[in-house]
């Protein structure tokens, strides 16, 4: 399953495809928040360079999903992993959940980003908290479209810069799955363009993509339906 | 390690600009000023209570600083980052505690003899009080860092932090007023040191799946 798409070779470094995982899988994953049952014993197989949208009206529970794949809730029943030929005997399960969550990237709704700080020193910080050492930030800077507000505080960026910012961390550390909330949320169309590029040079890649997002959009490969229902008492 | 220190590193540079460590000292020397006149003129009355004061004043301090620990953290979406970093979340968790620690306790704790001359404590007193507050301080922190923790899917959670906090903090004032020195700085210090190893896996507990 690969998509066919032109990499942006400015915007990203081309980088060999994330090797080691067929597919990244949930079995029977019962989700329920408060009193309601979000989705019932769901299944999905993202494979290697697929994408997966997650439909649903609002308060569907998209997000709720996407945190418990993520590892930041816990479901109900069901467990998530990378479906991989070295881990078949043992696949990760969700109650350590370290295998998944330090292999993927999750951009929410809130961005995680620190009011006080200026942009490079978010981008410094956030390039050292995941590991890595950023050599040269100002083509990274100039890659996510915040090429001239390298010294503006976080507070004073409109929400669009703040996205990009938050996004940043796709580039900064490479992961193989990438867990996005409505990523498309105050992007204005360069920036739409940049992120379309972006989850298709890591699709190409290999990597794989889990979306909640109300759009149709040209990567997705697979979709779900998030449709609750009231939970019996 | 690396990214031990650096989420340490950034939590004090956030801390600093923010301006807590400040607001925190600053309500040490507003509340030590105001308490002699609440005592009234007997001085040596106040000499006699000045250190229970001190702790007193001290952990309400550091208690309302301890807002900042997780509850900003939670509201813009970092909390969450936390599970996902390439380190245990145990240990990201302590990197935060000793940033709060560097950046709020440790101002504290050097406003504290100044804080003392204005309660009347006596010079020679003064060490010793000092040192087990220090030796103290590290559970106070630790503690109330549980209570945060606990309260942090709650809105508004502080005073909700402050009942939970509260009665953890009975035993160790009761053990930095004690009398015999010796012995409670070493109880004290072995507070500080098992907090410390037990507090981070507690907190994670508190903290996921809000």
């Amino acid at each position: 399953m690969t998509m066919p798409r032109q990499q942006n070779s400015s915007l990203l470094p081309t980088t060999a495809p994330f090797t080691g995982a067929r597919a990244f899988i949930g079995a029977d994953i019962t989700l329920i928040r408060g009193r309601r049952c979000l989705c019932r014993d769901v299944h999905f197989n993202v494979a290697a360079g697929g994408a997966l949208a997650l439909y649903g009206a609002n308060g569907a529970g998209k997000s709720s999903f996407l945190r418990g794949v993520a590892g930041l809730l816990a479901f109900a029943k069901g467990r998530v992993y990378f479906d991989s030929e070295s881990l078949d005997a043992a696949p990760l399960n969700t109650e350590l959940h370290v295998g998944v969550a330090q292999e993927s990237h999750y951009i929410g709704h809130k961005d995680g980003l620190k009011n006080v700080l200026s942009v490079d020193e978010t981008l410094a910080h956030t390039a050292r908290f995941l590991g890595g050492r950023l050599k040269d930030i100002t083509p990274l800077r100039a890659a996510i479209g915040l090429g001239s507000v390298g010294a503006m505080r976080v507070q004073n960026l409109s929400a669009g810069q703040r996205r990009r910012l938050a996004l940043a961390r796709l580039v900064l550390a490479r992961r193989r799955l990438w867990l996005l909330d409505e990523p498309f949320a105050a992007l204005d169309a360069a920036g739409r363009e940049w992120l379309t590029a972006l989850i298709g040079a890591h699709l190409a890649a290999a990597g794989m993509v889990l979306v909640a997002t109300h759009e149709q959009l040209p990567f997705i490969t697979e979709a779900i339906n998030l449709s609750p229902e009231t939970a019996g008492a | 390690m690396r990214i031990f220190f650096s989420l340490a590193y950034q939590h004090i540079i956030v801390a600093s600009r923010s301006g807590y460590a400040l607001l925190a000292v600053a309500f040490l020397f507003m509340v030590s000023t105001l308490l002699p006149f609440g005592v009234g003129a007997d001085l040596l009355l106040l000499r006699k209570i000045a250190p229970g004061l001190l702790w007193v004043v001290l952990l309400i301090a550091l208690l309302l600083s301890l807002e900042h620990l997780f509850h900003s953290d939670r509201d813009d979406g970092s909390l969450d980052q936390i599970f996902l970093l390439p380190i245990a979340p145990e240990l990201a968790i302590a990197a935060k505690i000793l940033g709060h620690f560097i950046a709020i306790v440790v101002p504290l704790l050097l406003a504290i003899p100044i804080a003392g001359l204005l309660l009347n404590v006596q010079f020679s007193t003064l060490p010793i009080l000092g040192l087990s507050m220090v030796a103290g301080a590290p559970a106070l922190t630790l503690l109330g860092a549980l209570g945060a923790a606990l309260s942090v899917s709650v809105r508004r959670g502080a005073l909700l932090t402050v009942l939970i906090v509260m009665p953890f903090y009975v035993p160790i004032v009761i053990i930095g007023t004690v009398a015999a020195p010796g012995i409670s700085l070493i109880i004290l210090a072995s507070m500080s040191v098992a907090t410390c190893l037990l507090v981070p896996f507690a907190i994670i507990a508190a903290l996921r799946d809000i």
